[in-house]
């Protein structure tokens, strides 16, 4: 068996009531996997046991099918890039990258090579004499990154790396990270609360929430099919608009036994001047427009309705007037919620 | 007009800020001036009403009345042994103090930190007697140990290495282990080169402090074998029953000579400690 899998794994701080209970999660060999959820879920923890960082109070973590609870974060054959970088203060950028190769005693010849291909890979041939403190925010995750590489491991573990650098330069490292990816074959686990990194870069997303796994699936099929409430409204921007059936204006007479509430992405939306009443199996809301954003390609409308806010996003075209709308969705474009907020299907 | 009004007001600001700065050097500089120059006045100079300011003759001699008077080399090697002793000690006693007390947990360790800042909350004054008793019960009295072994240690240098260990972000160390760094790998690769500024400030504070200390040296020598040079110099004052300034400058001149040397070469590292410290 390969790649990592976690089994029944516990973990608690002191005698406070565990933060992850009895998780069971199995991540593919040479696959992009994002743990993501909101701050507090539990996915920096996941990390860093899978690290060695931290010790789980029980159940067991397989790295290729050893068991890893007495390795040391040295001897599991993984690298990690931090949110802060953690880069050595005063070390220069070279003695931070081969620092982990020094201490595995790693033959200078061979050390000197793999470094100066990791630096030319990264783009930092020129500042490898520099110290972190010298380097923008960019470079210095550039040496994180290195840092990483250079060790050569067969699982890469990331903890938002992203989230201290500006919105330009995280959109280029993200591109940078699935060509990284794809070129090393090695295992990727990526922490972010940020569903737009997930979906972009991820093979397969796993959805946390209060320790629990809410959803386990490649991006397309967490957008397309989320499987409870919770999914469906942390993936997409913007969110899944969910209203209660029972404050719907006009019933949706189609609606599956049991459903409470009726849920649909923005994007399926679209706004209409009149009722048609011969129109059949399209749910509709009337709203007062109350904010429009014209984003250039796509506009993103704000209704206020009988049953809640709804948003909808319509690609180009003419720019919508203030004033009383329709917005409409097609059936197929409907998705069901029973009372526990599981998806009826 | 308005223009005028700017310039003067700006021209103003500058003389202001050059006023106040030259009040801070004076403050500074004129006490070591008036012990230079009293170094060099003659015994007649030193008492006249109203002081003078510039003397047109330098009376060099009072130097050597100083080397007449007290055995000054011997008592800088003294000293230099005792300093030098102390400040080895405290590199081999606090670093590791404050390392175990910053990094790990261990069963009482708060407490034993507590009780070791409790120690600088107790008086000189209040312990030199049974020390002094027991370093003579020991038959340490006159010895070079007796002017180091009190002060090996330093709370308020634990205290400050310990907060500097402390402040280094977890995740560093846990990049290390990761870097498949062991334990010693991690203190002397990382922790001590990210708190050099701090130990080289804590070895400057601890070198100033006890070059110049007076009392324990005084307290625990009864002669001249071991006694270091602030003993001899203030020695120097009752040498003829007269008090005789002159010749008290010269050899507090030879006395802070060095201090003031080690500021004047280490002045970048200690403002760079300062600033490094207070940016964190």
């Amino acid at each position: 068996m390969t790649g990592i899998e976690l089994r029944g794994v516990e973990k608690a701080y002191g005698k406070n009531p565990p933060v992850i209970e009895n998780l069971d999660l199995q991540i593919e060999e040479g696959s992009f996997t994002i743990l993501l959820g909101p701050s507090g879920c539990g996915k920096s923890t996941i990390l860093r046991m899978i690290a060695g960082l931290e010790r789980e109070t029980a159940g067991h973590i397989f790295i290729n099918g050893e068991d890893m609870r007495d390795v040391s974060p040295g001897g599991r054959g993984i690298a990690m890039v931090f949110q802060n970088y953690a880069l050595y203060p005063t070390m220069t950028v070279k003695e931070n990258i081969e620092f982990g190769l020094k201490n595995i005693k790693t033959p200078k010849q061979e050390r000197e090579a793999r470094v100066t291909e990791v630096v030319k890979m990264v783009g930092l041939t020129n500042y490898v004499n520099r110290k972190p403190q010298h380097l923008s925010g960019g470079q210095r995750q550039r040496v994180a990154l290195a840092r990483a590489i250079v060790k050569k491991p067969k699982v890469f573990l990331m903890d938002e790396p992203l989230s201290n650098l500006d919105a330009k330069l995280r959109a280029q490292i993200r591109t940078d990270l699935i060509e990284l990816h794809r070129n090393l074959g090695a295992t990727f686990v990526y922490v972010t609360h940020d569903q737009v990194e997930a979906m972009s870069m991820g093979t397969d997303i796993v959805l946390l929430d209060n320790g629990r796994i809410r959803q386990q699936g490649s991006p397309g099929s967490i957008y397309s099919a989320p499987r409870n409430l919770f999914t469906a409204q942390f993936i997409g921007s913007p969110p899944m608009n969910v209203v209660k059936a029972e404050d719907m204006e006009y019933r949706v007479d189609h609606a599956p036994h049991g459903t409470v509430s009726l849920g649909f992405r923005p994007e399926n939306a679209v706004i209409v001047s009149e009722r048609n009443p011969s129109e059949r199996g399209r749910a509709l809301f009337r709203g007062e427009l109350a904010a429009r954003e014209i984003l250039g390609d796509h506009a993103i409308y704000k209704f206020k309705t009988a049953c809640g806010s709804i948003r909808a996003k319509i690609m180009s075209g003419s720019t919508v007037e203030y004033g009383e709308w329709f917005v409409g969705v097609d059936r197929k474009y409907l998705y069901y919620f029973d009372e526990k907020g599981d998806a009826i299907i | 007009m308005r223009a005028r009004a700017v310039i003067f007001r700006a021209a103003f600001g500058r003389a202001c800020r050059a006023a106040v700065n030259l009040l801070i050097f004076a403050v500074f500089f004129i006490p070591f001036y008036w012990m230079f120059l009293t170094a060099i006045k003659s015994l007649g100079q030193t008492l006249r009403t109203p002081p003078v300011f510039w003397v047109s003759a330098a009376h060099w001699e009072n130097f050597r009345k100083v080397f007449d008077a007290i055995p000054f080399f011997s008592m800088l090697k003294n000293n230099v042994v005792m300093t030098l002793g102390i400040m080895i000690c405290q590199f081999f006693t606090v670093i590791p103090a404050a390392y175990a007390f910053a990094r790990f947990k261990f069963a009482g360790g708060g407490f034993l930190f507590g009780l070791t800042l409790a120690t600088m909350m107790i008086p000189a004054q209040l312990v030199f007697l049974p020390l002094f008793l027991m370093f003579s019960r020991m038959g340490l009295i006159n010895s070079y140990a007796s002017l180091i072994l009190p002060w090996a240690t330093s709370p308020f240098a634990i205290f400050m290495l310990r907060q500097t260990f402390k402040q280094v972000p977890r995740e560093l160390i846990e990049a290390a282990k990761l870097d498949s760094a062991s334990e010693w790998k991690i203190i002397f690769k990382l922790m001590l080169p990210i708190a050099r500024p701090t130990i080289v400030t804590l070895g400057l504070v601890t070198f100033i402090l006890n070059w110049n200390d007076y009392f324990w040296p005084f307290v625990l020598t009864t002669n001249n074998a071991v006694r270091t040079l602030p003993v001899g110099i203030t020695s120097l004052n009752t040498v003829d029953g007269g008090v005789r300034y002159h010749v008290l400058m010269a050899g507090n001149l030879l006395l802070v000579a060095p201090v003031l040397a080690v500021f004047f070469f280490a002045r970048k590292q200690i403002i760079k400690a300062f600033t490094y410290m207070g940016g964190k």
